[in-house]
């Protein structure tokens, strides 16, 4: 009996401890090609991390690598002379040196001990500011060759800056450490994302954007004050306390593309369970009353991700929650860790908190999982994200009332997307498919958040949703851990719709996303006018079969007509925009009879006639709004007999309002 | 000097005057259509004819409307200038006829005189224009003084200070209704400058303020509550629409008629509650000047040693105050009113009446 019971609590600790530290290293999902062991310790005084680095990186690729090439991205912090600082996007910088962050390579060793350091020299491959130190080539002693794995050992300080764009320090405890080891780049073989030959891929830091980088294996090993709350990618190992008043946490984070972490003595702590991921929310206690919004829009996105794309692997994820003096590292997406909205406790119909928390989610897809190269293809990465942020707010928020729902104003969260972009005063401004480090004006992001947003959303109702979540789950399922381009997600997309549609699009897509992704065509149809004219038999001078002059005047021709009346109707449409785009026409008459008629949507200006004994009294371009990428769809629809009761609503309300604001006026005497 | 029953008297004088209540109402409509009209023909004529304007019909609809800006935005630019000249300058228009609006009151229970209103708005316009810029910058000076100490003592003038949005949300839960006090505070002190201008006849502004503000700091009391009481109203009122607003709606022809009936009732009444305000305080002021000439007459008497027999019994201080002596008052101003400068010893002898 003893034996027995010894026999069932030894199976219940195995399992337990097999449950609890259920991870994903059980099954390999990436390649893993560059893996850090990673020790730090947090300088809590100095605001730096010492600590080492062994990066396993293997080569392959078919060529000989004769360098590496890292990213030293806090050097983006060093001066105002980086890339990233000359953008100026980033408001007055710090007035003390404690203020600005470095990282310092103190030694670089092969496995066969070879010093490396001395070969280091800073380069700028993306522009060719000779001031910018956020990438360093380290010429290799011996050759790498294809296939084969080398392990580098490096010592580094970095210097956290204060919090002027995502990463460091701020008041007195708050760490949000991310980009902020030496980070090996991508080396591309030829072939592999349009590479014309085996390159680094290793751009500078620029200001727009971030992401790059192989998959790999994770351990860290970070030492901190003990009083501090930790939060990291990954999943915790163990943690042990030191003598010196700090204490050691251990993170493993298997298959991703980068490692971030938090630190602070002011979290508190919320865990929550979604299927076999912990969530893990860690707030600042005066933001407690938005832990919900947090915690449900976290579940409400894995539900919905995991239903319409596909499996989210990993067994954590982690939401920060800044406080309001690092509000400049909130909205931010790491391997399986986000920062959210720092807000004091908001009314339940704002729900900016659960769109950036939704939003930062969807990133654990389209950016980390498909690591596409979010410097070269910002679009992929955060367009495809926005599409997905919207859909699911509107889902589980209301299409008219996703975004902001109170006091009878309301609006969606997919609409403030579109609006974003058709109330741009420059929607041409670049395509898409725009290099960060090209944006100049400043609202090319608009362009490669919310028109991509919208233009998938068009191609959505276009495909309809069915199709739309074939060619994202197909994307995913092929280039999930991997580098895919913009042309592989076309390539898929026309691959699903010629499966699901045949021809009914075309050949291909291709027309679309050459004008949605690599153009800069602005879609507008607009309804010119409808005009219904009583049909009169012709009138004046005829002969007649002898040859005979005969007038016929419109007495005679009134007298003669009993029947029914005929109209001829005219309805003249025009394409306003330069995008061209296959469209459904509405028409409607007064005895209620539809027609739908098609238009390839090319002339500049197309004509319907009818002659029938009802008028039109509608006509709608595009009834369905499946381009909803049109900059105006007000101008899509028009009628003869047009309901004036929204337009008098909407002037007593105006009526109401200046009247108030005249009275107003009463409180200033 | 019961402030309840000087806050209803208050509005009894306005509905005394309703003729002046109702013509303002009208002015301020039609300012109003000036603006309302133009916007109806600009939505009607661009996307009066799309379907998509039915959308608007039961509830706002983001979409439609932020598309409306976008495409015609510049034809409602030419209403937006005219809005932003508009208002400011319906605050001078709204100076310029306090001086009959006071003097309206102060001439009760005379009816209501158009010339007369208007002369008095010709008359008062410079001093009340002054009173205005005095009064902006004593409430500059008080939220400068609230909000500028506490962001130095709380924050050490520096944002970067903060640690906490909850610091911000505590600040503004113990400062908003300080400040909210004081400002109304003034505000009401300001109404009792105007009403003391107009029966004073005098220029002196910051004289009668300071003298107002003593009088409102000697019976703070009785005249903050009438004002708080024109407040409370004011609120009550709002919150009353939004609440019938919400159960109406305007989906449908009668559901509009009704919401712009009811509208049109909440703006009378909200100017009702400005007029009401100044109503109370020319009833309030009439109260304590007749009071403290009592006071006086009293003192006077009886440190020369005379025996006269008072009208009224006579408090030395606001609590001593009954019910019975707000009666006694009451009648006394009815017959005031009745009579008009009968007694040696009313303050309402007035060389300019």
């Amino acid at each position: 009996m003893i034996r027995y019971c010894l026999l069932t609590i030894t199976l219940m600790i195995c399992y337990s401890v097999a449950y609890t530290q259920k991870a994903t290293w059980d099954v390999q999902l990436s390649s893993r090609i560059a893996n850090y062991d990673i020790k730090v310790k947090l300088d809590t005084a100095e605001k730096t991390l010492k600590g080492t680095e062994l990066l396993t990186w293997r080569n392959d690729s078919p060529d000989v690598i004769k360098e590496l090439r890292f990213h030293l991205y806090l050097n983006a912090y060093k001066n105002s002379q980086s890339t990233f600082l000359r953008a100026n996007r980033f408001g007055r910088m710090p007035d003390d040196e404690l203020g600005w962050g470095w990282t310092d390579i103190k030694k670089i060793t092969d496995e066969d001990g070879n010093d490396l350091t001395d070969g280091i020299e800073f380069i700028q491959p993306t522009d060719g500011n000779e001031h910018d130190q956020t990438v360093i080539r380290v010429p290799l002693e011996k050759p790498l060759k294809p296939g084969a794995t080398a392990e580098f050992k490096i010592k580094f300080t970095s210097k956290l800056p204060r919090i002027i764009a995502r990463t460091g320090f701020e008041g007195e405890h708050y760490y949000f450490v991310v980009q902020w080891f030496p980070k090996i780049g991508v080396y591309e073989e030829e072939g592999q994302r349009g590479a014309k030959k085996g390159a680094w891929n290793c751009h500078q830091f620029i200001p727009t954007t971030e992401f790059y980088a192989d998959f790999g294996v994770y351990n860290v090993e970070l030492t901190v004050p003990q009083g501090y709350i930790l939060g990291a990618s990954g999943v915790k190992q163990e943690e042990r306390k030191n003598m010196d008043g700090t204490k050691t946490i251990t993170y493993r984070a298997e298959d991703v593309i980068d490692f971030a972490w938090t630190a602070s003595p002011d979290f508190e702590v919320i865990e929550e369970r979604w299927k076999d991921v912990n969530i893990r929310l860690l707030i600042q206690p005066e933001h407690k009353g938005n832990a919900n919004k947090y915690i449900e829009s976290t579940k409400n996105a894995f539900e919905y991700m995991d239903k319409h794309v596909g499996e989210y692997p990993y067994t954590t994820f982690t939401i920060v929650d800044p406080p309001i003096y690092g509000v400049r590292s909130s909205g931010m997406e790491y391997p399986t860790l986000i920062t959210g909205l720092p807000a004091f406790t908001i009314h339940e119909g704002i729900r900016q908190v659960e769109i950036v928390t939704i939003h930062e989610l969807v990133h654990q897809y389209f950016m980390q999982m498909v690591a596409s190269n979010e410097q070269e293809e910002v679009w992929l990465d955060e367009g495809f994200t926005t599409y997905y942020e919207n859909r699911i707010a509107d889902h589980y928020y209301g299409k008219k009332s996703s975004e902001v729902s109170i006091g009878g104003y309301q609006r969606g969260d997919g609409e403030v997307s579109r609006l974003s972009y058709t109330g741009m005063s420059n929607p041409r401004v670049v395509p898409c498919a725009t290099p960060g480090w090209e944006f100049k004006v400043g609202n090319e992001r608009t362009i490669m958040y919310h028109k991509t947003g919208v233009w998938m959303k068009t191609l959505e109702r276009m495909v309809g949703v069915n199709t739309m979540d074939n060619i994202m789950k197909t994307y995913f399922e092929r280039w999930k851990f991997n580098h895919p381009t913009g042309q592989d997600f076309i390539d898929i997309a026309n691959e699903v719709v010629t499966r699901e549609h045949g021809d009914k699009y075309g050949e291909n897509l291709n027309w679309f996303f050459d004008q949605v992704v690599y153009g800069t065509q602005v879609c507008d149809y607009k309804v010119l006018s409808i005009s219904n004219r009583a049909k009169r038999d012709p009138i004046g001078i005829f002969e007649n079969n002898k040859g005979q002059k005969r007038w016929r005047d419109r007495r005679a021709e009134e007298g003669e007509t009993e029947d029914e009346e005929t109209y001829n109707s005219r309805i003249l449409l025009e394409r306003v925009g330069d995008m061209i785009a296959p469209v459904e026409i509405l028409v409607r008459f007064d005895n209620g009879d539809e027609i739908r008629e098609q238009w390839d949507g090319k002339s500049r200006n197309y004509e319907l006639i009818y002659e029938r004994s009802e008028e039109v009294i509608s006509v709608h371009i595009d009834p369905e709004q499946k381009l909803y990428m049109d900059i105006d769809l007000n101008n899509n629809s028009m009628t003869t007999q047009p309901d004036e009761l929204p337009v008098w609503k909407w002037t007593s309300k105006v009526l109401f309002w200046m009247q108030n604001a005249f009275q107003s006026m009463f409180f200033f005497f | 000097m019961n402030p309840i029953t000087i806050f209803f008297r208050g509005i009894w004088d306005t509905f005394r005057l309703f003729r002046m209540w109702l013509l303002l109402f009208l002015l301020i409509f039609l300012l109003a259509m000036t603006v309302a009209l133009p916007f109806a023909d600009v939505f009607g004529t661009s996307i009066g004819k799309s379907l998509e304007i039915n959308k608007l019909l039961p509830q706002y609809d983001h979409t439609v409307w932020s598309d409306f800006m976008n495409a015609h935005g510049s034809s409602t630019t030419g209403i937006t200038s005219q809005v932003s000249w508009m208002i400011p300058a319906f605050l001078l228009l709204y100076i310029f006829l306090s001086g009959g609006i006071v003097r309206s009151f102060d001439t009760l229970p005379e009816r209501f005189s158009a010339r007369r209103f208007m002369s008095a708005c010709t008359y008062y316009f410079w001093r009340f224009f002054r009173l205005f810029a005095w009064l902006m910058l004593f409430q500059g000076i008080f939220a400068a003084l609230i909000y500028g100490s506490a962001f130095l003592i709380v924050l050490g003038g520096s944002w970067s200070n903060l640690r906490s949005e909850q610091t911000i949300i505590n600040m503004g839960r113990i400062l908003i209704p300080i400040h909210l006090l004081l400002a109304t505070f003034l505000a009401m002190v300001g109404d009792y400058t105007k009403v003391r201008m107009v029966k004073n006849d005098t220029y002196l502004v910051i004289r009668e303020f300071g003298r107002s503000l003593g009088m409102c700091l000697k019976y703070f009391f009785s005249t903050y509550l009438a004002y708080f009481l024109d407040i409370l109203l004011l609120v009550g009122l709002y919150a009353l629409y939004l609440f019938v607003a919400d159960k109406v709606g305007m989906a449908g022809k009668t559901a509009i008629i009704i919401m712009v009936a009811i509208q049109s009732l909440v703006m009378f009444f909200r100017l009702g509650t400005r007029l009401f305000a100044l109503g109370s305080a020319n009833r309030m002021y009439d109260g304590i000047q007749q009071k403290e000439n009592l006071i006086e007459v009293v003192e006077n008497t009886e440190s020369d040693s005379q025996n006269i027999i008072a009208p009224v019994p006579v408090g030395t201080n606001e609590e001593d105050l009954t019910e019975d002596d707000d009666d006694n008052f009451d009648e006394e101003d009815q017959q005031y009113n009745e009579r008009e400068h009968i007694t040696d010893w009313s303050p309402y002898r007035d060389e300019n009446k």
